[in-house]
């Protein structure tokens, strides 16, 4: 294998296994965070509470405590999920939820009211008036997708502990630029990084300018 | 038949009673309006009408229904509420508007057409592409206006509608909602500080004060009880009979007119009927001054001082220019003025101050 | 509702096109193939040889894929004891034994050996280069005792160096647990490859793999040079521990042990002992089959003897009987004597 469809493989690998995660938040997350926002319900500044802390979660503890449920010997074992790229799937996708739950809440809560009740009168039921606020919060979710993905494909501990790195498998570029680097190959991991980066900014640039399009497309 | 009925409706908001016991019947193709003091519960009581706000105690029947939890989706399907403050979706004013239509499933081509007609109407022809957001307050106003009536809803409530805007604007809304009720036979309640307006465009007026309604009856015999419990005891009411005739046509159907209101006193106004007209003006539109101003309005009379009335933080000060009208001004101006009883001064007011109807 | 329509179906659209992509990749990958995992120590995979390796095993065995987790030593042991590895390649004998002793791995066998080497600035303030380890490290002892400053840097991580280290000190007569608290002694609880790093920058002594510091050498990375090296007591031995499947029921013992004949065969020993003679001049491995089989050299059997291999009943064994899951004939049954 060359050098450079290696990377490519590396690059395409770390592209799914993210961006499978970030969807999943995104599919659990966005409406979890939605119903937060707009739903008032006993026990809801607690339950804020906890997931503003948890977007603070650091990798290697997630990583560990997953690493324990999924290994052979734990009680998730059975599933021989473990050193696979679902491990690390469910692993970022379980870091970044509430990350995207809480920036979620934050933006919606931060719509005018006025909004869903102009929705209202204007003759939407429940459902429709909840959409015109999610509509108009969308600049803000998108940042909670771009800061969700983002942190996802830049998370190493959880990674490396739950995928193993392994060659042609679930190295991904966070576990090679980590590999590279302790073997010397100083060269390599800073290609490597440089792809990362570029990925990030690519994304949330597009994700910046598809901002106007998606709202005037939502709007149709 | 009556499209609205209210007995006995109360609402809280936590420890604040907002409504002590509401009751009302509105007819259909009837203008009401609200006014009264700040929280005195008007928005609270729109918002019931509206079906936004579900009543902790009362009945309301629309349209012959009793209301409850359950199918108050009827209240907000033929009613729609202009809020005090203009709210606008973060898109053109076009789809704004076209909101209401889309939910109600109109063919794109019928929505088109009412958008167009709609802002027409509001005298915002042209605006369809603009950003809802980037407007003026007082283009969102119209905007705002233009989205409810093109629902072409049962009642229209709007709070405040006139409030914050230059009083060409004010008489542009009172126009078209004249226009709405008039044509379309359109249920309108509105809540309103402006007594001289209410008085021109409702056929009945509700005082509404801390949660009740505390005066309800035809605009005309309201309208007098309010404006003296409003200013002090007096019995000019700067409400004057006349004649008018046009003088110039300004677009959206309103002219500037001249009105004769005999003793040689004639007023300019704004407003669509000639003939037999009833006039109006606010007191605080009017301007008391020692010699002549020259400004943009068009009405500027000469006359003496035949009476001088504080009340509270303001002064009304009635000058004699053949008729008697009534100005109000801060107790600072006239010590400033050194205005009394006999003084010559002249009165300056807007023709759009002048309302006709 | 068009526009809800509209939405749903792009997110139905997004949902296939990224779960086909993640199909198509996963199955490319392990389409029909058996996975063997491999824990290994870091300072084996770090050189490259295991990749080589691997290429070569899988073109003779397409229907296997070997997965390899580098952790190091100590992580390995988790690994085989979890049953999250098959099959563990490391270099620490006590800790080998231990694993063995708690019934978790079987049928051991050595199959490479290197030596660690001593490593240290390049002007060597402490003067250790003619010496033999056990002297040096007490004069890095006297040195760091005297002079008020950081003279030597530790692992400290459980590693198979680590274990090399703290048997040498114990060997020159000192306790490392109370060497950890001296002021000239540094713990970086990391790999090889950041130790040396932080050694070249603060000019500390320490000791390392062979394999590891001739890869940063040669990319010009560090201001060290080895100092001492090729010593019986600086003898780094390499074994395969396939994970006993009778008590950790997932271990897929059939393909370990496939590994482990294949590792000790003639292909496997020849890519061994050549790899990294082009690159660094010297070989970083030399194959241990034929030596512990033949048990020629005398000289180099006998270290490999006395560092690696169990004292069982009064016999030194590579493998002791009882911890034989399967009678095979490559296993030295031979005793000392």
């Amino acid at each position: 294998m060359t050098l450079v469809s290696e990377i490519l493989e590396i690059t395409l690998r770390s592209l799914f296994i993210s961006g499978l995660a970030a969807y999943i938040a995104l599919l659990v997350g966005l409406p979890v965070g939605v119903i937060i926002g707009l739903k008032s319900f006993r026990g809801r500044s607690i339950l804020k509470g906890i997931l503003n802390g948890m977007m603070a979660l650091p990798g290697v503890a997630l990583g560990l405590i997953l690493y324990l449920l999924l290994s052979s010997s734990g009680p998730a074992g059975f599933l021989q999920l473990l050193y696979s790229p679902w491990a690390i799937i469910i692993g970022q996708a379980i870091l970044i939820f509430p990350l995207m739950v809480s920036l979620t809440t934050e933006t919606v809560e931060s719509v005018n009211p006025a909004i869903r009740e102009l929705a209202l009168t204007l003759g939407a039921n429940e459902i429709g008036a909840n959409i015109a606020v999610v509509r108009e919060s969308l600049s803000g979710i998108l940042l909670a997708v771009s800061a969700s993905f983002s942190r996802a494909i830049s998370e190493l501990a959880v990674a490396l502990m739950l995928g193993g790195n392994i060659v042609g498998f679930t190295r991904i570029l966070t576990t090679s630029i980590a590999l590279e680097t302790a073997r010397g190959e100083l060269a390599l991991g800073i290609g490597l990084a440089a792809v990362l980066l570029v990925i990030i900014l690519t994304f949330n640039i597009g994700l910046q300018i598809s901002k106007k399009r998606v709202r005037w497309w939502l709007w149709e | 038949m009556g499209v609205i009925q209210l007995s006995g409706i109360e609402v809280r908001y936590g420890d604040i009673h907002a409504l002590r016991g509401v009751s009302l019947d509105i007819q259909s193709g009837e203008i009401l309006t609200l006014i009264g003091p700040n929280g005195a519960g008007k928005t609270t009581l729109l918002k019931v009408m509206a079906g936004l706000i579900a009543q902790d105690d009362g009945q309301m029947q629309f349209m012959g229904e009793t209301i409850t939890d359950s199918n108050r989706a009827i209240v907000r399907e033929n009613a729609t509420l202009v809020f005090q403050r203009p709210v606008q979706f973060g898109t053109t004013v076009y789809k704004n508007i076209a909101y209401g239509l889309r939910i109600r499933s109109l063919a794109e081509s019928d929505v088109q057409k009412r958008v167009r007609e709609s802002l027409k109407l509001v005298g915002l022809e042209g605006f369809e592409d603009r950003s809802a957001r980037r407007l003026s307050g007082g283009e969102m106003r119209r905007v705002s206006l233009a989205r409810a009536v093109a629902i072409e809803p049962s009642v229209l409530l709007l709070d405040e509608p006139s409030a914050d805007l230059d009083p060409e604007s004010k008489q542009i809304v009172l126009e078209v909602l004249r226009t709405l009720n008039k044509d379309l036979d359109m249920t309108i309640v509105m809540a309103t500080h402006d007594i001289f307006r209410a008085k021109a465009l409702a056929d009945c007026i509700a005082a509404v004060r801390d949660g009740i309604i505390e005066r309800y009856g035809s605009a005309s015999s309201i309208f007098k009880v309010e404006l003296q419990s409003q200013v002090g005891d007096v019995s000019i009411t700067n409400s004057f009979q006349g004649r008018a005739s046009r003088l110039e046509t300004r677009t959206l159907g309103w002219s500037v007119l001249r009105v004769d209101l005999g003793n040689g006193v004639s007023v300019d106004a704004m407003g669509s009927q000639e003939g037999e007209v009833t006039l109006v003006i606010p007191p605080e539109d009017v301007i008391v001054s020692t010699d002549v101003v020259l400004s943009s309005a068009r009405n500027s009379l000469k006359g003496k001082v035949s009476r001088v009335e504080p009340s509270d933080s303001t002064v009304m000060v009635t000058v004699d220019v053949g008729i008697e009208i009534l100005a109000q001004i801060t107790v600072a101006s006239l010590k400033r003025l050194r205005i009394n009883v006999g003084d010559k001064v002249h009165v300056t007011f807007k023709a759009s101050s002048a309302i006709v109807y | 509702m068009k526009k809800e329509r509209r939405f749903l179906i792009s997110i139905l659209i997004v949902t296939m096109v990224v779960v086909t992509l993640g199909a198509i990749l996963y199955t490319n990958q392990i389409a029909g193939k058996q996975r063997l995992t491999i824990s290994t120590t870091t300072s084996l995979y770090d050189t490259g040889v295991l990749e080589v390796l691997k290429a070569e095993y899988e073109q003779t065995n397409p229907e296997v894929v070997l997965a390899f987790i580098s952790a190091g030593t100590g992580i390995a042991i988790t690994h085989g004891k979890n049953g999250d590895a098959d099959l563990i390649l490391v270099h620490s004998p006590n800790q080998e034994r231990t694993f063995m002793e708690e019934g978790f791995g079987v049928n051991r066998k050595v199959f490479a050996y290197n030596y660690f080497t001593i490593v240290g600035p390049v002007t060597d303030p402490v003067n250790i280069s003619s010496l033999n380890p056990n002297d040096a490290l007490i004069r890095i002892y006297e040195y760091g005792q005297s002079h008020d400053t950081s003279i030597w840097i530790s692992r400290d991580d459980d590693s198979g160096t680590n274990s090399k280290e703290k048997s040498l000190w114990t060997l020159a007569g000192f306790d490392y647990d109370d060497l950890k608290n001296s002021n000239w002694l540094v713990s970086s609880g990391a790999g090889m490859g950041n130790t040396l790093r932080i050694a070249d920058e603060l000019n500390l002594y320490t000791l390392s793999d062979v394999g590891t510091f001739l890869k940063f050498q040669s990319n010009d990375l560090l201001n060290l040079e080895q100092h001492i090296s090729s010593s019986e007591s600086l003898m780094n031995v390499y074994s395969a521990i396939p994970v006993n499947v009778t008590k950790v029921a997932t271990a897929r013992f059939n393909l370990a042990m496939d590994f482990t004949e294949w590792i000790s065969g003639n292909i496997a020993q020849q890519i061994l002992g050549s790899f990294g003679v082009s690159e660094y001049g010297q070989p970083l491995f030399h194959p241990a089959v034929d030596i512990v089989e033949s048990q020629i050299p005398i000289d180099i059997f006998g270290w490999i003897q006395s560092f690696a291999f169990f004292e069982f009943n009064g016999t030194l064994y590579e493998c002791p009987p009882i911890w034989k899951l399967s009678d095979n004939i490559f296993y030295t049954n031979r005793s000392d004597e």
